[in-house]
Formats: C-alpha cells, sequence, structure tokens
C-alpha cells in the first residue's frame, strides 16, 4: 500500500466521473483543490488547510469506493516490501525544527495558549474552547466557506512537549486514526536557548500514505514556516511582514510574490489590537 | 508620495505611489532628506537578481526625520534625524545578538524562498528583491523601517546628510573590506573595483595601517579619486597579477578586496566565458574581479569580498586558494555594529565621505541618475538624490 501516490489517488478519483460516487467525486475534487491550494501558497492558507483539503479528498475518495479499488491493486505480499527505514503505515508524520533564543519556559508558555497558535497557522481564523475542555479549530476559507476541526489537547507535559489531535466526531473523518500535532521542547548546547521540533501525524491508510507522499515536502515547508513565526514572535516580538506598504502596483495592499498575503486591510486593522496586547504579554513573560 | 520604482531591466520610474503606513508596532516612518543609488542597485537594474516585482520600490541607502513611530518602539522619537542600515534586524534573536545583524533571523517575510537558495536565510533588505523580503525601499519621500530601535543611527544636527548619509551602507562596507584583510605592519592591500565601496575601502585600509594600497580599475577618474586618497592606480587592462608582483618586488599583495561583485567587466577568455554564460542564463554571477584578486594574494593572504553575489559562479580558482592557504570572507556587511564608531571618526574628520559624491540631483531625475551611474557617464561615481528639492 505505501507504493501508492497521491497522484495515483487523484488520478483514480478523477478516473471516476460518471461512476455511481459523484457526489464523492465532487468531494475529492473540492478537497484536492483545497488541499493544493493550502499547499501551493505561503503562510495564509497552510497547513491545516491542506489537512482539511486531504480530508475531504479522503472522504470522497472513501464513497466512490476508491479504498477498496486501491485495496484490491495491492499484492498480498506488499507488506515484505517495506524497507527499514520506511515509516509504517501507521505513522505518516513529518516534522521540522528550530532554535529560539529563548527559555524553555517562555517557549512552552507560547505553545500552549490556543490563541498564539492562530498566529502560527495562518488558516486558523480561531480557537474556540468549548466546555469540555476541548477545542474547535476554525480555519480559514479562502476556497469557500470557514471549516471546523474538532482538536483536542492530548499531552501537555509541562517545559517538555505538548500534543492536539483531532476528534473523530469533526466535519472532517479521518479514518484510521486522528490527526497530531505535536511540539516538543529541549534545551540547545551552550545556551543558545530552546530546541522546538514540530510533528504532524496524518492517519494511517492508504489515502493518508498517498496524501502525504504528495504534499509531504509542503507540509514540512509549512511546517518550517510555522515555527518561523513562532519564533519571530518569541525572539523579535514581531512577525515580519510587508503587507500593506506601498508599490506603483495596482493595489495598495501589496500582495507580495513569494508569498501571498490575503488578509484585508479591514480584517488587519481589527486583529492588530489584539495581536499588540498578546505580544505585549508575551514580552513581558520573560525579558 | 513620489518614490522610485522598478518596472523591468533599465526601466525605473518616478512615480506616486501611497504613503507608507505602520504595519507593526516596533515600526518607524522616515521622511527621506537623502538618498543614494547603490552600485548593488546596478543588479538590479540590470535584472541580474531575481524575484523583482514591477512596481517595487528601490533604495537601501538613506537618512532622514522620523515621522512616526509605532506602539513598541521606545528609544527612537518622532523628529529623530537618523541614518538607517541597508539590512533589517530584529536585534534579539541568535545572530544579532552576536553581531552579526546582516544575518538576522527574523526580518525576512520571505525566508522559505532563500532558504531554499541558500539552505538558510539572511535579513530582510529595503528595496532588493523579494527574495529579501520585498520591503518597499528608502529611494522615495517616505519610507516605513521595521524594528527602527535597533536600526536607527542618531546623527546631530549640525552635520550634513552628504557626510553621514553613507553611514548606512557603503562606507561600512568598505571598513568592513578594510577589517577583514586584518592588516599588519607594512602590508600593501589590492583593491578591485573603485566605486564607492572600493574607495572607502581604500581609505578604510590605510586608517588600520596598510603601508600600500593597489587600486585597480579601468574607469579613469575612479583612479584619479584613489590616487587623491594615496592609493597606487592602476589600469586592470593591464596583467593584474605581474603588475601587483613588479610593483611589490614579487611578494604581491598581503590582502586583496573584491569591491566589483558580480558584475565585474573581465577582459580575455575568464570574461568572455562570463558574458556567453550570462547570456546563456547559465551562470547569474560574473566574477572576473574575485578570480583575479585569488590569482594576485600572495600565500597565505587574506582576501575580502565587499561586492554582491547572488549565484553561481563559474571557473572559481579553488585550485589557488587552497593551495596558496588563502583566508576568503565576506558578506553583507553587519552595518549596525560598524555606524557608530564610524561615525564618530567621520565627526572626528578622519573620514570624508562627502568626497565620493559627484552628482546630487532630485528624486524626480533619479532614471537619469542611474543611466549615469550606469555609464560612468560625466564622471559619475556616486549619485545622492533629495526628495525635497
Amino acid at each position: 500500500m505505501e507504493r501508492l501516490t497521491g497522484s495515483d489517488a487523484l488520478s483514480s478519483a478523477r478516473a471516476g466521473i460518471g461512476g455511481p460516487g459523484i457526489g464523492g467525486l465532487a468531494l475529492a475534487i473540492i478537497g484536492a483543490v483545497l488541499a493544493l491550494l493550502g499547499l501551493r501558497r505561503g503562510r495564509v492558507p497552510g497547513t491545516l488547510m491542506a489537512l482539511a483539503g486531504a480530508g475531504l479528498a479522503y472522504r470522497g475518495i472513501s464513497t466512490m469506493g476508491a479504498v477498496d479499488r486501491f485495496a484490491d491493486l495491492t499484492p498480498a505480499d506488499e507488506p515484505l516490501l517495506f524497507t527499514a527505514t520506511e515509516s509504517t503505515p501507521q505513522d505518516h508524520s513529518r516534522s521540522a525544527s528550530t532554535t529560539i533564543s529563548r527559555d524553555r519556559e517562555p517557549v512552552y508558555l507560547f505553545w500552549r495558549d490556543p490563541a498564539n497558535l492562530t498566529l502560527l497557522h495562518g488558516p486558523i481564523e480561531g480557537i474556540t474552547l468549548t466546555d469540555d475542555g476541548r477545542q474547535r479549530w476554525r480555519l480559514a476559507g479562502a476556497a469557500g466557506p470557514a471549516i471546523e476541526v474538532a482538536m483536542r489537547t492530548a499531552e501537555d507535559v509541562p517545559l517538555e512537549r505538548l500534543a492536539w489531535e483531532s476528534d473523530g466526531d469533526g466535519p472532517i473523518p479521518m479514518s484510521g486514526g486522528p490527526v497530531r500535532v505535536k511540539v516538543g521542547f529541549s534545551d540547545a548546547p551552550g545556551g543558545r536557548g530552546t530546541e522546538v521540533r514540530l510533528t504532524l501525524q496524518l492517519p494511517g491508510g492508504p489515502i493518508s500514505g498517498g496524501l502525504e507522499r504528495l504534499f509531504g515536502p509542503a507540509l514540512e515547508a509549512q511546517l518550517r514556516e510555522s515555527l518561523r513565526r513562532a519564533r519571530q514572535l518569541l525572539e523579535a516580538g514581531e512577525i515580519a511582514t510587508t503587507a500593506g506598504q506601498p508599490s506603483a502596483r495596482e493595489s495598495a495592499d501589496d500582495a507580495d510574490a513569494v508569498e501571498p498575503e490575503t488578509q484585508s486591510a479591514a480584517a488587519r486593522q481589527s486583529t492588530s489590537e489584539e495581536e499588540d496586547r498578546r505580544i505585549a504579554a508575551i514580552e513581558a513573560a520573560s525579558w | 508620495m513620489k518614490a522610485v520604482t522598478w518596472h523591468g531591466p533599465e526601466d525605473v520610474r518616478v512615480e506616486s505611489v501611497p504613503d507608507p503606513v505602520i504595519l507593526n508596532p516596533q515600526d518607524g516612518i522616515v521622511r527621506v532628506t537623502s538618498t543614494a543609488i547603490c552600485g548593488s542597485d546596478l543588479h538590479l537594474y540590470h535584472g541580474y537578481v531575481p524575484s523583482m516585482r514591477s512596481g517595487d520600490i528601490l533604495g537601501h541607502e538613506f537618512m532622514g526625520e522620523v515621522v512616526e513611530v509605532g506602539s513598541a518602539v521606545s528609544r527612537v522619537t518622532v523628529g529623530d534625524r537618523v541614518v538607517i542600515p541597508f539590512a533589517i534586524a530584529c536585534g534579539r534573536c541568535g545572530y544579532c545578538r552576536r553581531g552579526e545583524w546582516s544575518l538576522c533571523d527574523n526580518s525576512n517575510p520571505n525566508a522559505e524562498a532563500v532558504e531554499a537558495m541558500y539552505g538558510f536565510s539572511s535579513a530582510g533588505l529595503f528595496g532588493y528583491s523579494h527574495l529579501f523580503g520585498g520591503y518597499a525601499g528608502g529611494q522615495a519621500e517616505y519610507v516605513r523601517v521595521p524594528f527602527i530601535d535597533v536600526g536607527a543611527l542618531e546623527v546631530p544636527r549640525d552635520v550634513t546628510d552628504d557626510k553621514v548619509l553613507f553611514l548606512g551602507d557603503v562606507l561600512p562596507t568598505g571598513w568592513m573590506a578594510a577589517e577583514l584583510c586584518d592588516i599588519k605592519p607594512g602590508d600593501s592591500v589590492a583593491v578591485w573595483g573603485c566605486g564607492p565601496v572600493g574607495q572607502f575601502a581604500i581609505r578604510s585600509a590605510f586608517l588600520l595601517g596598510a603601508d600600500r594600497v593597489f587600486a585597480i580599475d579601468r574607469v579613469a577618474e575612479r583612479l584619479v579619486m584613489a590616487a587623491a586618497a594615496g592609493a597606487e592606480p592602476i589600469d586592470d587592462r593591464e596583467d593584474i597579477v605581474d603588475e601587483l608582483k613588479a610593483r611589490t618586488a614579487g611578494r604581491g599583495p598581503d590582502a586583496c578586496i573584491d569591491a566589483v561583485g558580480m558584475e565585474a567587466h573581465g577582459g580575455g577568455l575568464s570574461g568572455t566565458r562570463d558574458r556567453v554564460m550570462h547570456a546563456l542564463r547559465i551562470g547569474s554571477d560574473r566574477g572576473a574581479g574575485l578570480r583575479s584578486a585569488i590569482q594576485a594574494c600572495r600565500k597565505g593572504g587574506n582576501v575580502a569580498i565587499a561586492g554582491v553575489y547572488s549565484g553561481y559562479l563559474d571557473a572559481f580558482p579553488i585550485g589557488a586558494a587552497f593551495e596558496k592557504g588563502l583566508t576568503i570572507r565576506g558578506g553583507q556587511t553587519p552595518v549596525h555594529r560598524y555606524m557608530r564608531p564610524l561615525l564618530a571618526r567621520v565627526l572626528e574628520g578622519e573620514i570624508a565621505p562627502e568626497a565620493i559624491i559627484t552628482h546630487r540631483m532630485r528624486l524626480e531625475d533619479a532614471p537619469d541618475g542611474y543611466r549615469r551611474f550606469r555609464d560612468k557617464e560625466d564622471g559619475c561615481i556616486k549619485v545622492v538624490l533629495s526628495p525635497a528639492a
């Protein structure tokens, strides 16, 4: 099953046109588009939009019976082809790391605050905490309406690690296990601060494997971008930007070539005060 | 406001654009009183630097008066007269804390793209392509300055712009090149390229104790200006290695400075090769100056690279560099480290930076300024633009 790639999945999805699973096809295509949008662009639609897309694609393809088709294509002796270095079907994870020139405590506290996460993952418009301690991560709907994903804190070991994982009852079903986001902290040598490792773990199963292979490098890029933003906030106190600066192009809200910024000026205005307060709090925590 | 904008190779315009606004809490807005065209702007002008976009505002050597500051700015206040470093530094990352300001980890919003090219991203730069952040530059009436508390150098009111403007780039860049030569008593230093950076490298080498400085260029006015500082001019059409050996009784220069960078106008086979490779878009950088410097440098000597390179250099003489045990250093100058000590030297009269200015123009005349600077027309060595004029 590991031999399946995302492009196989997507082309199989397309091959299903006219078949019984037309609703599934639509979902699969919307999902694939969402995933590609999330990954092609820079920071704004990011990891979780891609994930949402992947989830929709998965649901669409499942509805079409494509999963069964893949399963049929897989020879019975397939597992023998796994090599020692390859991940197991249950572990489709991607990770990235950085070193932040701050002590572990402010770094850990920063990641522990759900509101900060909305600053790191561009597409997360907000995180709502519900009474039972669960969270709903609201993802920006650049390619449609906003999507909510149910997440819960799966692990919280102070100064060591944090983990969140998707709840099964969310709008994006992930068979094969939850999506996990993990972050671990350790001391960097020689007073260099804190080493932070961010890991995204996709559910097991053939589709995730394929999507992870197709989108893996882009997912890693998104993880790196999230880490850079965390480092910028923790070290410099703000996220570097050029959105809104002048140029001799049509729009005053200068969309950057390398990193498209789709946030409207009005939206930026309304969040900037909140962001200022947050940054001030981060600053006060440890300087 | 008026601003100098880039629209493609050799297409620079002056246009009306929106005024800059505070975007981040540590930003400041500066009303520009003087802004220079830098030699490295010619790399943009010629289209050698990737990721420029039509409409980008140019300029990374500028000064002026602070007219607005963000909510988290505490050191700089409205009304301050300031010079701004060309590289943007956060002041708090591991690199900034070590004084490596131009390597700042946190000032380039497009770090991912640079990491893909160079492995790691260096600092964001004003007006120097989207790879380096896409920040609007200072060849404009107003400019937004991120982390203004970290970068701004306050200068006294009674000193003219001409004397302090170059503290933001070419003066520290020339100084660092000389510093990297690790000059000892009796040392001779050869400088390739006698544009503004070369001129300051020559003067800095003398201040740091060089016995002799050789100035290599092919533009007569530049050689005259170098000679005025005490350097021995050499036309680069000559066989430089032989000429330098002849002038040093066979020893060769103890240190060599490449103040040319990736657009060296090389002659002979090396220059032809570079032109062909560039025309074919195979190799982006032309390196006749650097190759010659490595070849001419004495065994165990120092080679300092002040000129800008952005991509790959073909036919790099690694054999000569290795077998002669050369020390090669360079990079974008951490201007923040040098501004204050160099301001002191300027105020004490040890350096007269204004001596390199050959042309003063209105901001509106920038397209003409770029063209004259490119063509070395009319003795053009350094153009300073005044937005208020």
